[in-house]
């Protein structure tokens, strides 16, 4: 018995890693970017790393670095691949090699075509948006790249973000050209530990996109 | 009782399977389509990168040969008035090779011999050629396809394989009631990290430390080799941190523990198993609107250490051991996470263990002694808020042919809670920990309240006073002052 009984557990274990390697070819999927991989990627990577640790500014790793990172970070916080790409693809925007560029660019100028489509069916063009077209744009741009620090309710899901319903916070006490020059290049606060992503990490937002966020999060986190 | 275990374990594991397996099949066929299309556009990129890297090569010769010939023409030239003066015969080859200059720009290059320029410009490019990357190395920086991105010389040359380093370092100063104070802690943990793509990845961390002597303590952490085998299962073989519990896989690094101190009981030796040798097995998969993750491990046993003066098990080892003693423990951990920043985590294990002397750590020829470790843990984060807490518990179970007969159990438990005060750099933590143990000396309370300046998100001043109650007249008892500054790189 003494002898069976390590056996048996490698036994056990051999199965469990047999039945795993089987079911790989039904659960394994290529690395992709699809049109919403960033936005998980942020919000997997505010919820996931947040629980442990201080967020590490994304800027703070070579694209490379992040890739290796990423991996180690998937076995401490038990992430699926999934997360793992997205946060990756999330992270690597800050400092893109040039085949990430290309894909990520393809990606943003799908949702740049959609919302152009968007403003089309509804008789405006991107370049003049009409306030209730640049709010609805504003929405949608906000809950894709801003949603997973700043929060749902503009209150800051994460430590050291602004509250922005507060008559204190930068969206209330700073003129509309500096909020989007700092959206527009990133921005470090004094005292916070982490930096605002050029962008929000979403690196072909333009100047009307952000000017549409900027639009939403005052309409939405008026006080 | 064993074929019982053994039989829980099982069922576990294929508990296990049976909620893995239904989320994974339904990504069938669209995953294969998906994985052609994937391939074709991958095939594309491809393309387009050695046409890019091919169009920079043709840009930059061309470039170096116009500046080249401009020179050339200019000296050309006046060596031609020159000559003109002197032989009208030698002008008519100046002349040609202005034209052939001339052609050249004009991308009608003629047939005649290869010049000069031809092959100094087709040669392997300078460091001068690589712009501004002044830090790169000249042999890496020139490839033609790599020219313009930073390489750090950590980034292996094949690029499916890439090295990096990280990991902490810690100092602290102390101050103990009743004692000397003293700057009792040098500490750095490098951290090695090399992955082949997203399927292999190596960890190995050592542990430098200097002793109370002056000499360099060192230890391996952790060296393990990881297969990722599919988007929920990864492999890991070689020495771990105990998947038991939280505080000690994840948050004992001290750039990421909130306190200059481990929580009492977590420690080496005391009631939290530290690593394992063996192979695990984690991951993660969503259920419905939760996530899950878990980690499954098979390694060798620990041991328990016997002080034979007294016939009593002093503590147990769980530092890891490649002795062989035919003791294997089995256990793991389920975390939940209804909502995303809320995780809850169970664990257990179960195993035999073999008994060693503690004076000399010699074996007792004693083993298959029962033994069996169970935890529990939370962690919350509400905006500025961080909640913690566990619970852990390790025992030898009783046998009476033993020299060490009784029954013996250690547990210990934390609740801790951080504000991150907005806008500033500051953030106070208080904790509260217990620690119980066979025997009343080591037993203790604690309470423990401290603050961080966080300079940047991993480099952080710890400043903390532990109130301590133990056994009176022991170090257990003594009020301690903390003063730690933590680099995480």
């Amino acid at each position: 018995m003494q002898c069976s009984r390590p056996l048996k557990l490698v036994s056990t274990f051999i199965q469990i890693v047999l039945l795993t390697g089987i079911i790989q070819n039904y659960a394994y999927c290529e690395a992709t970017i699809d049109s919403n991989s960033l936005t998980r990627g942020a919000k997997a990577w505010a919820n996931n790393c947040g629980r442990c640790h201080n967020l590490r500014s994304p800027s703070e790793f070579s694209s490379e670095q992040w890739q290796t990172i990423v991996l180690h970070m998937r076995l401490h916080a038990g992430l699926t691949g999934q997360e793992e790409r997205d946060i990756y693809n999330f992270l690597s925007t800050q400092s893109p090699k040039p085949n990430e560029m290309v894909a990520v660019s393809t990606v943003q100028t799908a949702e740049n075509t959609q919302l152009s489509d968007n403003n089309q069916t509804n008789g405006t063009k991107t370049e003049t948006p009409s306030p209730e077209i640049n709010l609805e744009v504003g929405k949608k741009i906000f809950h894709q790249t801003c949603v997973a620090c700043h929060g749902e309710n503009g209150k800051g899901a994460i430590p050291g973000v602004p509250d922005m319903t507060s008559s204190n916070s930068p969206l209330w006490t700073l003129s509309d050209d500096e909020l989007a020059k700092r959206i527009e290049e990133g921005h470090q606060s004094p005292n916070s530990t982490m930096a605002m992503p050029a962008k929000g990490g979403n690196p072909s937002l333009t100047r009307e996109q952000i000017k549409a966020v900027l639009g939403y999060m005052k309409h939405s986190f008026g006080h | 009782m064993e074929v019982k275990r053994l039989g829980c374990g099982s069922l576990l594991c294929t508990a296990l399977l049976i909620l893995i397996f239904p989320l994974i099949v339904n990504a069938t066929e669209d995953n294969e389509t998906l994985k052609r299309e994937v391939a074709e556009l991958k095939e594309e990129l491809k393309l387009l990168k050695e046409a890019i890297a091919d169009l920079k090569v043709e840009s930059q010769n061309r470039s170096n040969l116009i500046a080249y010939q401009s020179d050339n023409q200019n000296e050309e030239a006046s060596q031609a008035e020159e000559n003109n003066k002197k032989d009208p015969l030698e002008t008519k080859d100046i002349k040609n090779v202005q034209n052939k200059a001339e052609d050249k720009k004009d991308g009608t290059e003629s047939k005649d011999e290869p010049s000069k320029n031809d092959k100094e410009t087709s040669s392997t490019p300078t460091s001068k050629d690589c712009g501004n990357n002044e830090t790169t190395s000249t042999e890496l920086c020139c490839e033609p396809n790599l020219c313009g991105e930073i390489i750090t010389p950590l980034v292996w040359r094949w690029q499916d394989i890439l090295v990096e380093i990280h990991g902490a370092a810690a100092t602290e100063f102390s101050k103990t009631n009743g004692q000397d104070s003293s700057f009792d802690l040098v500490d750095f943990n490098p951290l090695l990290l090399a992955n082949y793509k997203d399927w292999f990845l190596l960890r190995a961390a050592v542990d430098f430390s200097i002793t109370e002597n002056g000499d360099t303590d060192t230890s391996l952490d952790f060296a393990n080799i990881n297969w990722f085998i599919n988007d929920f299962v990864s492999l890991s073989a070689g020495k771990f941190d105990s998947g038991i519990g939280q505080f000690v896989q994840n948050i004992s690094p001290r750039w990421i523990n909130k306190l200059p101190s481990v929580p009492i009981g977590f420690d080496s030796d005391e009631a939290a198993p530290q690593s394992e040798i063996g192979i695990q097995m984690r991951g993660g998969f969503p259920v419905c609107d939760m996530k899950v993750n878990y980690s499954l491990s098979l390694s060798n046993g620990p041991r328990a250490l016997i002080d034979t003066t007294n016939s009593v098990i002093d503590h147990i080892a769980t530092g890891g051991f490649t002795a062989a003693t035919g003791n294997y423990v089995t256990g793991g951990r389920l975390g939940f996470l209804p909502i995303p920043l809320l995780e809850i985590g169970f664990s257990l294990a179960s195993g035999k263990l073999a008994l060693y002397d503690l004076a000399d750590n010699s074996t007792l020829l004693q083993k298959g002694r029962d033994y069996n470790a169970i935890g529990a843990d939370i962690a919350y984060q509400l905006a500025e808020f961080n909640f913690r807490g566990e619970i852990i518990r390790q025992k030898v179970k009783a046998q009476i042919e033993s020299i060490a007969p009784p029954a013996s159990k250690w547990q210990a438990w934390y609740l801790q809670l951080a504000y991150r005060i907005p806008t500033t750099k500051l953030e106070p933590v208080l904790r509260y920990g217990r620690y119980r143990t066979p025997f009343d000396m080591n037993n203790q309370r604690q309470w423990v309240a401290g603050l961080n300046y966080w300079f940047t998100p991993s480099i952080v001043a710890k400043f903390a006073y532990e109130l301590n109650d133990g056994q009176d007249g022991t170090v257990n008892d003594a009020n301690v002052l903390l003063f730690q500054l933590a680099f995480g790189f």
